[in-house]
């Protein structure tokens, strides 16, 4: 594990159950881990959206490919608004369209943000708690 | 006045492994850019998970990727167990190692007949799948399946393996590399393969990292991740087994390391096999009732070095029956987003060719 507290300090952001929480910083935050030869995070594993109802948490798993450490940071997304980070590590561009798809999370600095996985038709984001399940487009009703 | 062509291949076409559509922009015969679309085999496997019991999602998993179903069924036991912080008895982490490691092999060679038919070479198919159909026997034998196999179960697997079954899975091995020799021996210095293969497709370290690729992509790229060796799970941390890599980065050295790979493989099941042959009286499973499981609250993550690059599963509980969030990230996903670099400047026929040295499935994309 990488030691965060230099981390918390030199961005004031804090840590959470081994998560380093960033806010509105975190391109700065990634794009610093990415480059800096004592983190060396090359590789953003994948971007996880957890709807917690009254907001979404992203979580970033970076792993170095030099010194096989890994860190997570999340976001918590209260607005429905979040910054891309596909400016630092471009394989974010799929996982941004897939979040906005399903959680309805749009990310500023995205420049083609659309449906991934459902049809461009489809209205609501089906991730979310707080989607019906039971809309009469689907052939199978679960409670 | 020169215009350039647009072509739409897909969703429905034998070369994409699935459903891949690929909106592709020509001049000529030189591809200018490639847009692949996915999503059309979506089949809401992550919201499943959030209205069923643990024991109920389990069979599920398997189809997250259906050429590998032990290595997703081991994700998801894995990530249930360490929320559970249950220890998985030394017997069933050598068992599902075997498995993954058979599924592995059995992965490999089913992309080699593709890959070898999608450049229109037709024979190597039909041995690839004569020696896979071994594999997929001894699985049915062990697990009544073929495919999705549902044979890990929290706390171990569901029933003990035969000391008959490993003697078969042992001769299977030792057979193994004569026909991968045979394999060589048609592909590797085939003028027409080299020529189609070589210098095509090029994935340079940066694009590698950039656009998250791994498991044998990108150890063809140069950088030696294995996540095997990484953060060593299951029975790995005790096996004895190297690397494959290849500096070469195009088409050719993805083929070179899968070939090595399924080598490497057959050496680690013979390690595993002649374990599980000297110690036959541990416990395979600890047995837990998994019938309304209750899982601690917490989140965990696994990760699981698959047949296509890194699988890992993302398991979030809330104390209840059914899991609050369930992620899969997986190898293929981000190995659809690098197409259009890899094809960049090639000439139309390649695209094809360099897609399917990608071993791209697309199950495991739209999930």
């Amino acid at each position: 594990m990488i030691d965060m507290t230099a981390l918390t300090e030199k961005f004031n952001v804090t840590c959470e159950d081994g998560k380093l929480v960033c806010a509105d910083n975190i391109v700065e935050v990634l794009d610093f881990v990415k480059n800096n030869s004592q983190y060396s995070l090359d590789m953003l594993l994948s971007i996880t959206a957890v709807d917690l109802n009254d907001k979404i948490e992203l979580i970033y798993d970076l792993y170095s490919t030099l010194t096989d450490k890994n860190l997570k940071i999340s976001v918590y997304v209260r607005d429905n608004l979040s910054q891309s980070v596909v400016s630092v590590y471009k394989s974010a561009y799929f996982d941004e369209c897939e979040i906005y798809d399903l959680f309805g999370v749009s990310f500023e600095g995205n420049k083609n943000l659309k449906r991934l996985l459902m049809p461009e038709s489809w209205s609501g984001h089906p991730m979310l708690k707080s989607y019906k399940q039971n809309d009469e487009r689907l052939c199978w009703n679960e409670n | 006045m020169k215009t350039n062509m647009k072509i739409n291949i897909g969703p429905q076409h034998p070369s994409t492994h699935g459903v891949l559509r690929l909106i592709t922009e020509l001049d000529g015969e030189k591809i200018v850019s490639v847009e692949p679309v996915v999503g059309y085999l979506h089949r809401g496997i992550e919201k499943m998970a959030e209205n069923r019991t643990y024991l109920q999602y389990l069979p599920i998993v398997d189809r997250v990727d259906y050429l590998g179903g032990f290595f997703t069924s081991y994700a998801f036991c894995d990530a249930v167990e360490n929320l559970m912080s249950l220890d998985v008895p030394k017997r069933a982490k050598y068992i599902r190692t075997l498995c993954m490691e058979l599924n592995r092999i059995a992965s490999h060679l089913l992309w080699l007949g593709t890959f070898m038919l999608d450049l229109g070479a037709s024979s190597p198919l039909f041995y690839c799948f004569r020696d896979r159909e071994k594999i997929l026997s001894l699985f049915e034998e062990l697990t009544g399946q073929r495919m999705m196999y549902n044979y890990f179960v929290f706390g171990g697997v569901r029933h003990d393996i035969s000391s008959d079954w490993l003697d078969k899975v042992y001769n299977f091995v030792l057979e193994l590399p004569k026909a991968i020799k045979d394999y060589e021996k048609i592909i590797t210095l085939n003028p027409i393969f080299a020529e189609r293969t070589i210098e095509k497709g090029i994935l340079t370290k940066q694009n590698a990292l950039q656009y998250s690729i791994t498991g044998p992509n990108l150890r063809a790229s140069g950088i030696e991740l294995d996540f095997r060796k990484a953060m060593p799970y299951s029975a790995y941390g005790d096996i004895d087994f190297v690397i494959s890599q290849s500096n070469r980065c195009d088409s050719y050295g993805r083929y070179l390391v899968r070939i090595q790979e399924m080598k490497v493989s057959s050496d680690i099941i013979k390690q595993l096999v002649n374990y599980l042959k000297s110690n036959t009286n541990e416990d395979y499973s600890l047995k837990i009732n998994s019938v309304n499981l209750k899982v601690p609250e917490g989140e965990y993550t696994s990760y699981v070095e698959s047949s296509r690059g890194l699988l890992s599963c993302y398991v979030k509980s809330d104390g209840s029956g059914k899991p609050y969030r369930v992620k899969w990230r997986t190898g293929s996903y981000y190995a659809v987003q690098a197409i259009p670099i890899l094809v960049q400047n090639h000439n139309y026929n390649d695209l094809i060719a360099i897609f399917g040295s990608l071993d791209v499935i697309m199950p495991e994309v739209d999930r």
